[in-house]
């Protein structure tokens, strides 16, 4: 019986090293499955995080000018020597906020001593990325802005930081760190999983109004009454809003000048919007109910060249605008659209019939110009003041007194009601009368008491830098596509 | 001293016993290598599908990649539905020559999308050859060398287009859904003699550069939202 405990010694064994095989084989098909899905998973997650940062730099870019953004340059840490530092002339690999390489290969959280640095321009996100968590997930982005260099006419050498089209290419590299979890067990390693979006960003100048009161429509309907309103179409550039309210604007005649009052309507076989700066210009001449005429309170280009009123039909200018959007405001599916989009990026949203209190109600501030949508009838009956952009879709009815720097769009039920306390508007006014299949309708407005609209094209820049870009194309910047 | 050596009946018995536990332990081994060939074929089959997955997203979600608006003055489409597959259209690399320097007629944009989609990856031909448990998966990338089996063990192979409202259209595709079964080349002792693995992979892709811009108006005639 002693020589039986040896072999079931011996039995035991066999059956623990079978067993244990048959585990092991198991366990290392699964771990490689794992691992191919992982591989998979960080890459997705890689491109998720370079997304999400796309967006959060898109963020940044609102109510920023462009110019300064591809002007400010950051100190770049480089810390892999490689040839491809820094990419040839022309390259768009110029475009990368990090080198590929280096991202793949650099822990970000345990940086090793930089072997140089160089100064980058348009970075959006510091030397070392900005940390974003998506789906709980924590990721890094680096972000970079770079003018496209299509501006310049040939040969003349276009300047990188200098912006002329709104249009930019946004780069944004995203890192899902996985460099941390190296492995040698198989004599290989992880490296940072690296995904790179390139978007084209532009920003929508559509308006970029080309009077302080602008008119959509072939006809108007409008009423008129004293003779305390003055809308004046001379730029007021560069000239403070408080300065404009103190009266401090002796513009000369000679500087630039916009229509007072511009109408636009896009039907040349019409005669355009002809008929409507008839009809505004007789309004004005023949005067109020009291006979007082109101001939000289509209002032622009037209009084200088001619002597006359500052009404004038717009619509040739916007046609030959060098500026892409502005014949978008000839269309009024995209108005409408624009109008309703506002809603998912306002920063306020009001109900119809909303009348906003306590007084005074504030529509944002020079310092922090708001986007304001008011989904039908806005009634302002106390004090109120604003900057940026202010949408109404149905009548925007001002009875109190009002300052504005900025837009202001009433698009929709096209009504615009001025009466009342003091009102002073910098920047320009769109009224239109879309129905919701798009039909064009008469605009309405209503001037009663003093009212003063002055024509200021850097506060309408100001407003529509607001605006989110428009993504006109987007990419993942592949090896394939971009070898360096 | 105890000399005695084992009875020839006590070696029998050991051997009997020995042999029947060696039959029990091969026999194990056995399922386990049948266990190890249908994991690996399993992982094989899983991989091809989801490599040729992962490619047709990538071409699908960057196509109508457009940023010089050239495609869409052309009337290209992103995706076009073709009787065996599908087309993917994008302008998403550039066509001038590496090194260039700008210069009067030369692309001051190089290695920018140039306006057109006749440069490598940029008109992908996508198209499904089915038979059976090896139906081929062909690519066209468009770098002169034809079509290139992606992978030649599917059972299944189907797309469904949607536009940007969720509609099923097969015109101004803003979004696909990419189903694929693949199956393994052995069959599995395990489960019976004929029986063949088989894993089914589905995507929903969002072609990015249909769906991004917030400003692009609905066409005419859709309803107010």
């Amino acid at each position: 019986m002693q020589n039986q405990r040896g072999i079931a010694l011996l039995v035991a064994l066999i059956l623990a090293v079978l067993l244990s095989l048959i585990g092991l084989s198991l366990t290392l098909a699964s771990m490689s499955s794992i691992r191919m899905t992982s591989e998979f998973e960080s890459h997705e997650r890689a491109l998720m995080i370079a997304d999400a940062g796309q967006s959060a730099a898109r963020t940044v870019l609102r109510g920023k000018s462009i110019n300064t953004l591809l002007a400010q340059s950051t100190n770049i840490h480089i810390y892999l020597e490689s040839d491809d530092t820094t990419p040839p002339d022309g390259s768009p690999s110029l475009r990368n906020p990090r080198l590929p390489v280096e991202a793949r290969n650099i822990d970000f959280k345990l940086t090793p001593n930089p072997v140089g640095s160089r100064l980058m321009n348009g970075m959006l996100t510091p030397s070392l990325g900005s940390e974003i968590v998506v789906n709980n997930y924590t990721g890094l982005y680096f972000a970079k802005l770079t003018d496209n260099q299509d501006e310049a006419i040939l040969p003349a050498p276009d300047d990188p930081k200098a912006d002329l089209d709104g249009k930019v290419f946004l780069r944004v590299l995203g890192i899902d760190r996985t460099i941390a979890n190296e492995v040698t067990s198989h004599g290989s390693y992880f490296k940072n999983a690296v995904a790179v979006v390139e978007t084209v960003l532009k920003r929508d100048m559509t308006f970029q109004l080309n009077s302080p009161l602008a008119l959509y429509g072939q006809n108007v309907s409008a009423n008129f009454d004293g003779n305390s309103f003055e809308i004046d179409g001379y730029d007021h550039r560069g000239v403070s809003f408080a300065n404009l309210l103190k009266g401090n604007c002796n513009h000369n005649k000679n500087e630039e000048g916009f229509s007072g009052i511009g109408c636009l309507y896009d039907a040349s076989d019409q005669g355009d919007a002809g008929s409507a700066v008839e009809k505004l210009k007789d309004l004005l001449t023949k005067g109020d109910k009291n006979g007082e005429a109101l001939d000289d309170n509209v002032i622009g280009q037209s009084e200088r060249s001619d002597g006359t009123l500052a009404v004038n039909d717009d619509t040739d200018t916007v046609r030959n605008s060098d500026n892409p959007d502005a014949v978008n405001i000839f269309n009024p599916l995209f108005l409408l659209h624009f109008a309703r989009m506002m809603g998912a990026v306002a920063d306020t949203t009001f109900e119809d019939g909303a009348d906003p209190k306590p007084e005074p109600a504030i529509f944002g501030t020079s310092e922090a110009p708001k986007i304001i949508l008011a989904k039908g009838d806005l009634d302002i009956s106390g004090s109120g003041s604003g900057a940026g952009i202010l949408i109404v879709q149905g009548t925007l009815n001002i009875t109190g007194a009002f300052e504005y720097e900025g837009i202001i769009l009433v698009v929709g039920e096209g009504n615009l009601q001025l009466g009342g306390a003091n009102k002073a508007i910098a920047g320009g006014v769109f009224v239109a009368n879309i129905a919701n299949d798009g039909t064009v309708g008469v605009p309405t407005i209503s001037i009663n008491g003093k009212c003063e609209f002055y024509m200021k094209s850097d506060s309408i820049e100001m407003a529509y830098s607001l605006l989110p870009m428009r993504v006109l194309a987007w990419r993942e910047i592949t090896s394939e596509i971009e070898p360096n | 001293m105890n000399r005695k050596g084992f009875s020839f009946v006590e070696l029998l018995i050991v051997t009997a016993i020995f042999t029947v536990i060696v039959a029990a332990s091969l026999s194990l081994a056995h399922k386990a290598q049948f266990s190890f060939r249908a994991e690996r074929d399993f992982t094989q089959a899983a991989e091809q599908a989801r490599i040729a997955m992962d490619q047709l997203i990538r071409y699908l979600r960057q196509a109508g990649n457009d940023p010089t608006g050239e495609l869409k003055k052309a009337g290209v489409e992103a995706v076009v539905v073709t009787g065996s597959g599908i087309v993917i259209n994008s302008d998403i690399t550039g066509s001038g020559p590496v090194g260039t320097a700008p210069s009067p007629g030369n692309s001051y944009d190089y290695g920018d999308p140039d306006g057109d989609n006749n440069d490598q990856m940029e008109q992908v031909v996508v198209q499904y050859a089915g038979n059976s448990d090896n139906g081929v998966l062909y690519l066209d990338i468009g770098d002169g060398n034809g079509s290139q089996a992606l992978v030649d063990n599917l059972a299944d192979f189907q797309m469904e287009f949607f536009d940007r409202y969720g509609n099923a259209t097969t015109t101004d595709i803003a979004r696909v859904v990419i189903r694929m079964t693949a199956v393994t080349g052995r069959n599995d002792l395990r489960v019976a003699p004929g029986h063949k693995n088989r894993i089914a992979l589905r995507s929903s892709v969002v072609l990015r550069n249909k769906t991004l811009d917030l400003y692009e108006p609905p066409p005419e005639g859709t309803p107010a939202s």
